[in-house]
């Protein structure tokens, strides 16, 4: 058995836990599970990850784990992976720790906007998300981070981490609603550092195909 | 030059840090930084915590840290503490990792609903939260507790680990507003198991003296 991983390429997280498996040459069989279909309402998949969503790995001896940052320092800590993304230095891995805890309320906020804006409209899927709020959110994330990458070229200083690869995944999403990044120069800047990492551009290629489908999809 | 600790009693993530740090019987100086004074928007705290949230941390190195579960796991790791509070096995942490991840988009999910009802009118501080769609995300949050200590002792299985304190932390601001605990026996159980660790107590005594005071003002 080999270790399993349920992703949509829709979803922000399982593009993360997607890359980074392939960056650290992690071998596993991928695993779509359609969220626009519902598949994640299933009661098979409900055996796998309780909280009903993706991504979620089952590893060779059937160890389940969901939530994409606990994910990947899982499979880090259990095949005792050194690498720079994720470093054993406390106050190095505090620092990425720090924005990835900071991520779910902060940066994730690009996608109830996208979600909401963009994609929810055309699968009809009816949101209760306010989308003046939501937009202004995120932006603060976006002013976060673009003053931040004023003085350092990544989140967590001079060295690409776990941190900006998530980030990464939320932010490109901003591409597809043709967002003025000119007024982020700092952040345009580091998204082209980030995608000189070949499995970075490789983990968004279906993503970029599916969004386009959706945006050619009348409205309903 | 001690380990100082910024917070705010009123702070869920604030009396997490405070209490997991005197479990630890590590030594550490408390700063008070007054949310409802709106001591953390000073430039003097962005010093300290570009985010101008707590908790924070200030190391005796002058080692800076925001994000209450990265503060914890980061003087676990610099101080080499072995604690069943977050065992060193890769599937024991990964389970309280998921945990702390869900955490932030569900548990904390109550915070919102409590500040909302609760302190915001008497601080006379607007918010834009649809009350309403708050409390059904608490509801949901609530759900997934009850089910799981349906099964199991603690959040991650038998041993009270970081995920029920800081869980707890959340769930106890409900005896605030007078929450019907009646329908969620498995939580009032799990509660009473977790307020069996005296610094649990303790960290909770300012909370209720505070909110006792907010509940005695005159609506503004």
């Amino acid at each position: 058995m080999s270790l399993k991983l349920y992703i949509d390429w829709l979803s922000q997280p399982s593009r993360f836990v997607s890359i980074v498996l392939n960056i650290l040459k992690i071998q596993h069989e991928v695993v779509e599970i359609r969220i626009a279909e519902g598949k994640q309402r299933t009661p098979e998949y409900a055996k796998i990850n309780p909280y009903r969503k993706v991504p979620a790995i089952v590893d060779k001896d059937g160890y389940q784990l969901a939530e994409s940052h606990a994910i990947i320092k899982y499979i880090i800590k259990s095949r005792n992976i050194k690498t720079t993304l994720y470093p054993d230095n406390p106050q190095e891995s505090a620092k990425i720790d720090e924005y990835l805890d900071y991520h779910h309320t902060g940066t994730r906020k690009l996608s109830q906007y996208f979600f909401n804006l963009i994609v929810a409209p055309k699968l009809g899927i009816e949101t209760t998300v306010n989308l003046e709020q939501a937009k202004k959110e995120a932006i603060l994330a976006l002013k976060f981070l673009e003053t931040k990458f004023s003085t350092q070229d990544y989140i967590c200083g001079k060295e690409i981490s776990l941190a900006d690869i998530s980030a990464y995944c939320e932010i490109m999403q901003l591409h597809m609603v043709n967002w003025e990044f000119q007024k982020y120069p700092n952040i345009l800047s580091w998204m082209k550092r980030v995608e000189q990492i070949k499995e970075v551009n490789q983990g968004h290629e279906v993503f970029l195909k599916i969004v386009q489908k959706i945006r050619n999809k009348p409205k309903l």
